[in-house]
């Protein structure tokens, strides 16, 4: 009996690194839900200029985001109120690229900071709404990517689907193709575990790898 | 599989501020109650994911000598504080926090304080290993307690949203739920640490090493992760 507990006892502390292992593995740790929609905007040469994106958040980060930012205390949100909301947290995207990272042949495109953006509440509910150009208009390619996602995974952007996704002033022959979540292989969910727990920006290395935790689009411009 | 997680967090996420507005509608504590589970559930799903102190958890239980129900306590202590301090937080403390959407509900401050003392605990720990001193009592519950000082968001936020809607107290039904959730995963992992390192013990005593030896060789081992771990985050 006594050898049997040993053994059962030394398969345990063998087993021991790989059950912690799976414990922080399970690397999601989304704190913020956005029902997310993107339009994606070209010019009059059939190049993209820029992608609107609109997050509208959970009730509950609303509840918290909203709370003091009721000035003149009236029970309402003005304009005022809201877009001051709204500028703080597109200051804040900065350090994260807007969460919106597009790129050629794996290389990223570089976006200028949004000059159009707005806040609204509706339903108990926040919605950021930004325009965000392009630094130089790109004409979509077949090995063009557009990833939507918070690298630091905090917040999940989630799109319903193909419905989810617009463009303006798209050529003629041109559409874009949505790509859901794909999940992560199991080498970047270890690497993503290992990252202290509140470190907020990924290495480059890891950016790419935890791009396909989000939704992405391509482009079919035939 | 990640997919499945986030998505069913998400629902009972929804489902739990759902019934917090319907309660703030109809007062109904009996529907309140219904959701307790789910709070439950949601607490321990939550608490697999990273972070929530389990890295340091299992660190400093590595080396300390305590025993199994002490262990889960330093668990408890640990998903206790990790929620109180967000319930604190919303009650009084909103100056402290970040208010944007990339760092929601984070407390810059307190999560450096965190650190900084994790770090200082470590070298306790490390300075003892090589002194050969022993352990003081109390000391883990203190991990515990520095450890949680990282106020847990999405408290945080169902507490906000409960404060807003005028019914606080379904905020901390919510957070008590919260709290057991958190506190059975944190435990496990508690115990799978201690159960592990007394089977290492038994077996480095048959073969002859001194688990005095030992224990010392496992404190220093503890104190320097947790060195590790504390500074990291701080940089």
């Amino acid at each position: 009996v006594r050898s049997f507990w040993t053994s059962a006892g030394r398969a345990f502390a063998a087993t021991l690194p790989c059950l912690l292992g799976l414990a922080t593995t399970a690397s999601a740790h989304p704190h913020v839900f956005a029902d997310a929609t993107a339009e994606i905007r070209f010019d009059d040469e059939g190049r993209i200029v820029s992608v609107r994106n609109s997050w509208r958040f959970d009730k509950a980060f609303t509840a918290f985001a909203i709370d003091g930012i009721d000035k003149d205390d009236d029970g309402t949100y003005s304009r005022t109120e809201l877009d001051t909301l709204a500028a703080e947290n597109i200051e804040s995207l900065a350090d994260f690229d807007y969460f919106t990272r597009l790129t050629v042949a794996g290389k990223p495109v570089p976006f200028r900071a949004p000059a159009q953006y707005r806040g609204e509440i509706s339903d108990g509910r926040f919605q950021l709404t930004f325009d965000l150009p392009l630094s130089d208009p790109a004409k979509p390619s077949p090995d063009m990517s557009l990833s939507i996602s918070d690298p630091q995974y905090y917040v999940t952007v989630d799109f319903a689907g193909e419905a989810a996704i617009r463009t303006e002033n798209a050529p003629a022959g041109c559409r874009t193709v949505f790509h859901p979540p794909q999940g992560a292989d199991a080498e970047t969910v270890a690497l993503l575990s290992m990252l202290a727990p509140d470190q907020r920006e990924l290495p480059p290395e890891l950016k790419d790898a935890a791009s396909r935790l989000g939704s992405r689009i391509t482009f079919d411009c035939s | 599989m990640m997919q499945v997680l986030v998505d069913l967090q998400r629902w009972v996420y929804e489902s739990i501020t759902g019934y917090l507005g319907a309660f703030s509608q109809s007062g109904d504590w009996l529907a309140l109650g219904t959701v307790l589970p789910l709070g439950i559930v949601f607490g321990a799903v939550h608490a697999l994911t990273p972070g929530h102190g389990k890295t340091v958890l299992a660190s400093y239980l590595v080396g300390s000598r305590l025993a199994l129900m002490r262990s889960v306590a330093v668990a408890g202590t640990l998903a206790g504080t990790h929620v109180a301090s967000a319930v604190l937080l919303a009650l009084v403390g909103a100056p402290l926090l970040s208010r944007t959407i990339t760092g929601a509900g984070r407390s810059d401050m307190l999560e450096d304080v965190s650190r900084g003392l994790i770090a200082a605990i470590g070298l306790w720990l490390l300075v003892r290993a090589l002194a050969g001193r022993k352990h003081v009592h109390g000391e883990g519950l203190m991990v515990g307690f520095v450890t949680g000082l990282v106020p847990c968001p999405l408290t945080l936020f169902v507490m906000f949203l409960a404060i807003s809607r005028g019914v606080p107290e379904a905020g901390l039904t919510f957070a008590l739920a919260m709290l057991i959730g958190i506190s059975v995963t944190l435990s496990a992992v508690a115990a799978a640490v201690t159960l592990g390192r007394e089977t290492v013990a038994q077996w480095a005593d048959r073969h002859g090493q001194s688990i005095d030896r030992l224990a010392r060789v496992l404190d220093g081992i503890s104190g320097c992760l947790l060195i590790v771990i504390g500074i990291r985050s701080l940089l």
